[in-house]
Parts: structure tokens; sequence; C-alpha cells
């Protein structure tokens, strides 16, 4: 015997009510056309404008580069290190004065992992539109299974680059 | 399902385009642009962030186009490759950080923004507003997962694998939005417990 259906108004159900809203959601583009090619010819990292190994090897050059910087940092800065106390502390007076008039190092040092990150994620993005296209495909094992494990690298290189941001941080 | 995967395109249209004819993909970027820009306004909130997420995901298209083999519709591959980028965007740990910093400003931004859009567009609807409102009052997380789950008609398991987590993670996440959504929206239409079982 059939169960009775519950007593429901389902136009006021949430994901009833919320379809409803994604079908008035506002029909407008961001910007035309004209200015998605603009846009498209500045982006200084293009998807796909370098093979992934390309990416890990710039994310590993940038990371590798983040941390020297990041032991050079402590070496120079360990008290004692190198010199004696005063020597130290005028070390790190001279240090806080160049930082204050040269940001340019930091600067370009932040703006090489952004880079190594943008084009990582943006690989790691087209390994997933891969992934999930072979997944509803027919691919075969093998090749999943090397998507999946270059998906995996690219997500090592990001986190190595994100750990060395965070060493980075004031 | 948002009106992205409801889009046909002819064959030779989609082909032109992929051969990088101009005036075949800004035909098709008239059609794809609002669907794709409401759909990512609505997985990630604020409006820059889409706008930059937009731009990335339609890059892809154009790129990724002489691989579209027509297997699936055309709109769901679209779809597929924006969903994709704003899971990139969402998982991402920088990004993680960046929001909880600005979490207290962000509701009243996003729900602002969400009612401009909607007014912007003539919404006559004082329920879409309110929905819209109550909407950006959810935590990001919840209310990407709810709107891929009861919206875009996402399983569990999909939205799992794309955040990188469990699928009791998807399943708690939505259980939260619907929580959370069932007093701010009290007061606009009663809702019927009864909705717990779509989940």
């Amino acid at each position: 015997m059939r169960k009775p259906e519950p007593d429901v108004n389902f136009a006021l159900v949430p994901a009833v009510r919320l379809r409803r809203l994604a079908a008035a959601d506002a029909d407008a583009a961001p910007y035309d056309f004209a200015e998605f090619q603009r846009r498209s010819d500045l982006a200084t990292v293009r998807p796909g404008s370098l093979s992934s190994a390309r990416g890990a090897a710039l994310a590993a050059a940038v990371s590798g580069l983040l941390l020297g910087a990041v032991l050079w940092q402590q070496l120079t800065l360990a008290p004692g290190a190198a010199t004696s106390g005063d020597e130290g502390t005028a070390v790190l007076a001279q240090r806080a004065d160049s930082e204050a008039d040269d940001s340019a190092s930091p600067a370009l040092v932040r703006a090489g992992s952004l880079v190594a990150r943008s084009e990582l994620e943006e690989r790691i993005a087209f390994f997933d539109a891969v992934l999930s296209e072979s997944r509803v495909g027919s691919a075969q094992p093998e090749r999943l299974a090397a998507l999946e494990q270059g998906r995996s690298e690219l997500v090592d290189s990001l986190q190595r680059v994100h750990y060395a941001e965070q060493l980075m941080a004031p | 399902m948002s009106r992205l995967t409801d889009l046909i395109f002819p064959p030779d249209l989609l082909e032109r385009a992929g051969q990088g004819d101009l005036v075949a993909q800004e035909r098709l970027y008239r059609e794809l642009s609002p669907p794709v820009f409401a759909l990512i306004r609505r997985l990630v909130g604020d409006w820059a962030t889409a706008e930059d997420l937009f731009q990335d995901s339609l890059m892809l298209v154009f790129r990724d186009l002489p691989q579209f083999r027509g297997e699936a519709p055309f709109g769901v591959w679209v779809r597929r490759i924006a969903v994709s980028r704003c899971f990139m965007h969402l998982r991402s740990p920088w990004q993680r950080a960046r929001r909880a910093l600005s979490d207290l400003s962000y509701a009243d931004d996003a729900a602002d923004d969400a009612v401009f859009g909607l007014r912007e567009a003539g919404a006559d609807s004082g329920d879409q507003i309110d929905l819209s409102r109550a909407l950006a009052q959810l935590k990001p997380v919840a209310r990407t997962v709810l709107w891929l789950h009861d919206v875009e008609g996402y399983t569990h398991e999909e939205i799992a694998r794309g955040y990188g987590r469990t699928v009791s993670f998807s399943k708690s996440q939505l259980a939260r939005a619907h929580e959370a959504l069932q007093p701010l929206l009290a007061g606009t239409e009663d809702m019927p417990c009864a909705s717990r079982s779509l989940t």
C-alpha cells in the first residue's frame, strides 16, 4: 500500500525556492566581449602557457629562492652570528633602515611566488577539468592514474609555495 | 539547475569558435557569459572574485574548445570548468585565510551585492530578494554546498571530491545551510520541516 504524501507545499521547500531564484538571476555579463579579450591579452600567465612540468619546476625554483631568503634572514638576524653583540645590533638597525628604504626585494619575491601560485592553480584546475571529463567518459584507468599523479605533484608543489610564503610572512 | 545547462549551440558555431573565429567566439560569449557569471557569483559571493573566476573560466573554455567532443551537452561542459575554477578558489588555503579575516564585513557586503544585482535585473519578487539576502548571510562553504546540491544537482560525492574533503563534510555543510536558512527566512514564507527530506 502506498504511503500517503506528507502535507507539504513544495513551492515553499528551500530547494524549489532556490531554483526559482537561479532562474531569475541577473541576465547580465560583467563586461562585453571586447573587454574580455582585453583582459585575456593582459593576463600575464595564461592557462596552458607552461607545461605542468615547467610549472612544477618554476614552483620549486621559487620555493627554493624563498627558503634561501628565509635562511639568509635568520642567519643575518641571529644574535651573535658572525658578529659580536654590538655589531649584531648594528646589523639589525642597518637592515631595518635598508628595508624601510628599499622594499623592492620582498616585493619581487612575493610577485615571484604569486606567479608560481597562479600558474600552479591554473594547472591544477586544468587537471581537475580533464579528470572530471575523463571520469564522465570512458577513460583508461592508466590515463586516470597518470592524471591523478600529475595533479598530486602539482598540489605538493603548491603546498611548498604556500609553506615558503608563510615563512616569509612578517 | 542553472540556465547554463539548458543552452544549446549549433555544432558549427562551436567548431568555428574553436578555430578562433572571433565572430563565433563573440556570439558564444554573449550567450554564455550571463549564466556563467551568475553561477560563479552564487558560488563565491563577492563580485570582484566572481569577475576574476569568470575571466579564467571563459579563457579556459575558449582554450579547450577544440578538445570538446560533444559527448556531454556544451553547457554542462562549461559549467564543469566554471565550478572547477570555483572549487580551486574555495579550497585554496590562502583564500580560506583571507575569507576568515574578512568574515565580519563580508556578509553585509555580499548581501548588498546580491540584492543590488537582483534589483538591477528588475526582480520584483520580495521573496527572491529575501532569499538572496538570506543566502548571503550563510558561511561561504555552506552556501556553495547548498547551491551546488539543491540548485545544480551535484551529488555529495561530487562536492566532496571538488573540495578534496569527505562526503560527511558535504552532508554536514548542507544540513548546516538548511538549518541556518530556516530562521533567516522565517519571516518571509513558512518553511516546512519536510524540506529536510531533500537532503
